[in-house]
């Protein structure tokens, strides 16, 4: 099992290597770069900005500043803010943690939603409770996180129940955790619902309940069956969630990674964007690997592999 | 009962596609045609009836619509002259499917006129027509996007199920690399890569190829999974042994067993990819000015103030919402088990 | 518990089990999501936070500086100002601050030698209690104010400027101001005389001295002098708020990053009021950062804000106006000017060793009444009504009506006029083609006009885009548009230099000097032909010796007349054409008061020391 986990850590720096690259590829091929914007401003030469882009490595060519980059790293040096003029590992190190914390939250919420609704209406099919969820879950998959979220504020205004955007005590969490969890929670709840329903009318199930075991048992055997092809689709949905943060952490003000990636990619700022988008990737790459080692931990037949 | 709703579901899709088919001529302007006077002007009331006869033979509108105050209440009575609104009329030509015309299915009989079914924005353009465009440049995103990403999924997934070996290795890291890179740093990335010569049809392949490069892994994968599966089935073995070649067996016995679930996917990647033009453009990346799409759209009217003030200018969003369920109920309906497929899909 | 087989509606076709006349678990299920459901609502309604009365911060009494400078202001102490930012401000050092966030809160924290007053729009005393030029007006004599300190209590002396000129003029250095520093091309000489007394040289007499001076932040020596790396890099968001102190109002009390930064009184501030108490009023500021423009209106409405300005939409302010509790003010035109302009360059790429113009469409470029008549055909008026829900002002100069100091009133420009336009391009040779005879504009050589639009991706921009583009199809021009990403359309208009016209929006800033660099032929922002080694025409030579002119006439009047010449010459040959500049729109809260918004930087933070809250 470790040595599977080992494997899959190793197997992943190389994909982390090669993105480094697009990303710090895609920076040099579009034209202008963090200094563009200063170059408009009347009260600057372009002396002084020639000579900031000299200071900042701008000047030089992709394969030389990737390997000064790279050459850094190994010493411990994730590069520089061009903006704040500090380490850019310090900046998304700031940030990690908010977006830790409001994906895990939503994580663990659309889980627990999936959970109920996938239950109720695989246990009810064709009767009220199913449809019901049917038609919540559609709404939820269908809603546009950008409209979400505007609504949930202005809910928050209008009833004044709960604070509108900010990031201070866990009352801030509610809302965007909610807003983010409704889409994930929607497509999961619909997958279990699936595999549920598929489960239940396999003949060990049917051999079960004519043996006379208990409804909960049943149920519980049915599920564990049912969770695999959810388990590996949450880890693909945990990718989901740090997508939509962004959108959520724009809106609601929510300190995370998710606000400072499209700010360092948009302004340019080119080791923070690369930062983020690493550490973005590398949190893909373990929710994926710790969605597997839950698959191993669910399913004997799995950890047989 | 879910049967019918089926139907009805399918029914609308089909009526938008359609739409968006003929949109310039459903359209009565061009989605820049800017009517300056009219700024945030509420829907045209058209009026069936003669307020004085009680019956005349064709509605008619005001040619003084109400114009809201920054209340957003809009004055209740319509002044001015009887505008008398003409079925196809003359107006901005167009052409569609090879034909040239200036038929409108309505309009004003005086084309300087405007009737605004929708409302209008802040520069005075009718919504209806612009919403219309919108679908139409979304609907041809999506379609053509999901056609791509199918087309380059199976390819690569056979590819990898079938030839396994070192091709498997690779094609399946390549498709590690995009599945673990989150999805909207692709997009911001690529989008900024893109800014060079944006005409209208550019952006729409600008936007197709990252909706292709998003999604191709996740279909990679599931094929080259049911490939694996298929290949030990007897009677590829046995169409093997009788000495068919790759290309037959392939074509013969492998992608017809993928086809059901490339179905469901087209139905369920389709909302995905109108949801994800919406979110560009919320961030500022998606489509630009002289386009219109409907998240471009939306985005333009997502402003509290414009929720209060003009309300009309939220239909956009009505429409996606109608849009992108109709076609997860669709595709949901279809992925239900052991679901007798209707004839027609 | 049984296995039912369901062929209801024909619909599935295998064996389910069905939960029928469900017994626990269904009801267990239901029941307890609905009880969650519930329980969430209850804890939503019942843990609403009270949030606790303000109390103001207990002030410790501290000598008073000597020289203190006294304003005619009165009001209470105490209590907190919440005010939104974009987002985190990128530094606390204000030499290193280019963006407004970084001025905004860096700009509370310190203080120069001059002051800038927004609200009045002119030079007063700061730090410095007079100043007096010498004859030829290359030199300054500056008395300094005795007995200020700065934040952290150590005393001010003339050894701090002579450290901030120093440390500004650094030869590592690549700070922002040190441009601006540079008169004539030589740095500043700044010489102590005593204590409390400096002497600056200038190698020619700058008429825009005193302004210079006022954006000049003194530093403080005794903190600063062992940072060996260049100045910019000092004072970053996580140095501790202890290694940081200045003159301003305000000092920075603690930072959270992501979320706000609070800056807290100074309480050791020059300045006092009316009754001889220290100000400011207000114990703190908080900048809250928050992107999002409904959030920050919902926030505002919700009285979680106190002040909304420079971001406010016009939308938004429309529905704020009249609004019960809420006082709003159209202060006027900002000095963002949204422009339109043609690419007059003739140069060669030095890339490419092509011309950056298709000489076919510089012909149309370069000929003024082309100019003059593109600008006669946009309708500023409606732009204003249509995209900026009219409030924004129309431009004729570079200028705006509100910078009461140097604006040319009686320069019209060429304002929208249809008739005249079609007028002058036909004394220019172009004309009509097509069925009606207004179809299509031509030029002499028969060829179509249809120039690009550049502009950024932007809501804004893209309107104004579109309006323009009408307005130039009623002229019979074809015109598309182009919208890229801003850092795109600076690169090539500065150095791809390919484009047709152009739109963009620019802050200009209010004193001449400092628009040299676009207004100079050889500037770098001399945007329609940048960085010319001889100027280019006639009308630019000329702009280029009155530019250089102008800066050195010490008479305000006679300085005047030359700038007025120059806006007359930009109105004439239209370079640029003007189009509109913003307003700037403030909301705050009743409880605000004595605020004093400006249409300048900082807008409704200035003269902060004076405004008070409602006990």
């Amino acid at each position: 099992m470790i040595r599977f986990a080992w494997r899959r850590a190793l197997e992943s720096i190389p994909v982390l290597i090669v993105l480094s690259f697009i990303v710090f590829g895609l920076f040099k091929l579009v034209p202008g770069d963090y200094l563009s914007e200063m170059e408009l401003n009347p009260t600057i030469s372009s002396e002084t900005v020639e000579k900031l882009r000299h200071d900042y490595g701008l000047d030089r060519s992709l394969p030389v500043q990737y390997w000064l980059w790279l050459k850094q790293i190994v010493k411990g040096d994730f590069g520089y803010s061009f903006a704040q003029r500090r380490p850019a590992s310090d900046l998304v190190m700031e940030r990690v943690g908010g977006t830790l914390v409001l994906t895990a939250s939503a994580f663990a919420l659309a889980l627990f939603l999936a959970l109920i609704l996938g239950l109720i209406s695989a246990l009810n099919v064709g009767r009220w409770p199913d449809g019901l969820s049917l038609w919540l879950s559609l709404t939820g998959l269908s809603l546009p996180t950008v409209l979400a979220s505007i609504g949930c504020l202005y809910f928050a205004y209008w009833t004044g129940w709960l604070p509108v955007g900010g990031a201070d005590t866990w009352r801030h969490l509610i809302l965007p955790s909610i807003t983010l969890a409704i889409p994930s929670a929607a497509f999961l709840a619909r997958t279990l619902r699936l595999e549920l329903i598929d489960t239940l009318g396999q003949p060990y199930v049917r051999a079960a309940v004519a043996k006379g075991l208990p409804e909960w048992r049943v149920v519980w055997h049915a599920l564990r069956n049912a969770a695999n092809p959810v388990i590996s689709l949450a880890g693909v949905t945990l990718g989901g969630l740090l997508s939509g943060a962004v959108v959520v952490e724009k809106v609601f003000g929510w300190p995370g990674l998710g606000s400072l990636i499209v700010d360092s990619l948009l302004m340019r700022d080119l080791y923070v964007a690369l930062n983020c988008v690493l550490l973005a990737s590398f949190f893909v790459i373990v929710a994926n690997l710790f969605a597997d080692l839950l698959l191993a931990l669910n399913d004997p037949r799995v950890r047989g592999r | 009962m879910r049967r019918y709703l089926l139907y009805l579901a399918a029914g609308i899709l089909l009526a938008l596609c359609l739409a968006a088919l003929v949109t310039p001529f459903l359209a009565p302007y061009s989605p820049k045609q800017q009517f300056r006077e009219f700024s945030h002007s509420p829907p045209t009331r058209v009026h069936f009836l003669d307020p004085e006869s009680g019956l005349p033979p064709r509605p008619f509108v005001y040619t003084n619509p109400e114009v809201s105050d920054s209340k957003g209440s809009t004055s209740s009575e319509s002044t001015g002259d009887r505008v008398t609104v003409r079925f196809f009329v003359k107006g901005v030509p167009f052409r569609i499917l090879g034909v040239n015309s200036g038929t409108h299915l309505f309009g004003l009989e005086d084309p300087d006129q405007p009737v605004f079914l929708l409302g209008s924005d802040s520069l005075g353009r009718d919504l209806f027509s612009r919403i219309l465009y919108g679908l139409r440049f979304s609907l041809v995103v999506g379609l053509l996007s999901i056609a791509v990403t199918v087309l380059i999924g199976t390819f690569s997934g056979t590819l990898a199920g079938w030839r396994g070996g070192w091709a498997d290795r690779v094609i399946m890291r390549i498709c590690d690399l995009f599945l673990s890179l989150p999805g909207l740093f692709l997009i911001l990335g690529i989008r900024a890569v893109f800014p060079l010569r944006m005409s209208a049809s550019n952006t729409l392949w600008m936007m197709v190829f990252i909706f292709a490069l998003f999604g191709w892994g996740v279909v990679t994968r599931v094929v080259r999974g049911q490939v694996l599966s298929l290949k030990q089935r007897d009677y590829v073995l046995a169409a093997r042994t009788m000495g068919a070649s790759d290309w037959y067996i392939v074509i013969r016995h492998i992608l017809p067993f993928t086809s059901n679930y490339l179905r469901v996917q087209c139905t369920l990647f389709v909302p995905l990819f109108i949801l994800g033009e919406i979110t560009m453009s919320f961030l500022g990346v998606g489509v630009q000015e002289p386009d219109v799409s409907l998240g471009n759209l939306l985005i333009a009217a997502r402003s509290i103030s414009a929720m209060t003030q003009h309300p009309w200018e939220m239909v956009p969003a009505l429409l996606v919402f109608v849009l992108v369920f109709c076609f997860n109920f669709v595709g949901d309906e279809l992925k239900a088990p052991g679901r007798v497929r209707p004839q027609w899909w | 518990m049984r296995i039912a087989k369901r062929v209801g509606e024909g619909l599935y076709t295998r064996d389910l089990v069905q939960l029928e006349n469900s017994p626990m678990i269904n009801k267990v299920l239901v029941l307890s999501s609905l009880f969650s459901l519930l329980a969430f609502g209850l804890i939503l309604l019942t843990s609403r936070c009270s949030s606790d009365g303000e109390q103001s911060l207990k002030r410790p009494l501290l000598p008073f500086p000597e020289e203190a400078k006294v304003l005619d202001v009165a009001g209470h102490f105490g209590g907190q100002l919440r005010y939104a930012l974009a987002g985190e401000p990128e530094t606390f050092n204000y030499v290193a601050a280019i963006e407004a966030r970084s001025r905004t809160v860096a700009g509370l924290t310190t203080a120069s030698l001059l002051e800038f007053s927004p609200v009045d729009q002119r030079v007063v005393d700061g730090l410095a209690k007079s100043w007096e030029f010498s004859p030829d007006g290359k030199e300054l004599r500056i008395q300094l104010r005795q007995g200020i300190r700065f934040s952290d209590g150590e005393p001010l002396t003339a050894d701090d400027v002579l450290f901030t000129f120093e440390r500004l003029y650094d030869e590592a250095s690549s700070n922002v101001l040190k441009d601006a520093l540079m008169v004539g091309g030589e740095p500043l000489q700044v010489e102590k005389v005593s204590d409390f007394e400096v002497v600056i040289r200038f190698s020619a007499p700058h008429a825009g001295a005193e302004y210079l001076l006022s954006n000049v932040p003194i530093l403080p020596e005794h903190l600063l002098k062992d940072h060996v790396a260049p100045i910019e890099q000092a004072w970053t968001l996580d140095t501790p708020p202890e290694a940081m102190a200045g003159l301003g109002p305000f000092v920075i009390a603690e930072h959270f990053p992501g979320r706000r930064t609070v800056l807290r009184y100074n309480p050791h501030y020059w300045k006092v009021d009316s009754e001889g108490r220290r100000l400011p009023y207000l114990d703190e500021i908080v900048f809250e950062f928050i992107e999002d423009l409904n959030t920050q209106l919902l926030r505002f409405k919700a009285n979680e804000l106190d002040i909304l300005d420079q971001l406010l939409r016009p939308d938004d302010f429309q529905m704020l106006v009249g609004g019960v509790g809420i006082l709003t003010e159209d202060v006027g035109a900002s000095a963002n000017l949204m422009f339109f302009w043609c690419n007059l360059n003739q140069g060669l790429n030095p890339e490419t060793n092509e011309l950056f113009v298709d000489p076919k469409k510089s012909e149309w470029f370069q000929n003024r009444e082309f100019r003059q008549a593109l600008s006669c055909s946009i309708n500023r008026a409606d732009i204003v009504r249509n995209v900026f829900a009219g409030f924004a002002s129309v431009a004729t100069t570079l200028i705006p009506p509100s910078n009461r100091n140097w604006h040319a009133a009686d320069v019209d420009g060429f304002q929208f006029d249809p008739a005249r336009a079609r007028q002058l391009l036909s004394s220019a040779g172009f004309s009509w083609k097509g069925a009606r005879g207004l179809d299509t504009l031509v030029d002499p050589a028969g060829r179509a006009v249809a120039p690009e639009i550049l502009t950024r991706t932007d809501d804004v921009a893209g309107r104004t885009a579109a309006m323009i583009q009408q307005d130039l199809e009623a002229l019979g021009i074809a015109v598309s548009i182009r919208q890229e990403e801003m850092r795109a359309v600076i690169g090539r208009i500065m150095r791809a230099r390919d484009y047709d016209t152009a739109l963009m929006n620019m802050d200009f800033p209010i004193e001449p000097s400092d628009i040299m660099n676009v207004l100079s032929s050889g500037g770098s922002l001399h945007i329609w032909n940048p960085l010319q080694v001889k100027p280019a025409s006639d009308w630019e030579a000329r702009i280029d010796e009155l530019m250089l002119l102008q800066g050195t006439l010490l008479d305000r009047d006679r300085r005047f007349e030359a700038f007025h010449e120059v806006q007359e010459i930009l109105a004439l040959e239209v370079p640029l054409i003007p189009i509109v500049n913003r307003n700037i729109l403030v909301a705050w809260q009743p409880h605000i008061k004595n605020l004093r918004p400006a249409s300048v930087f900082p807008y409704g933070l200035s003269e902060i020391w004076g405004v008070y809250l409602v006990p």
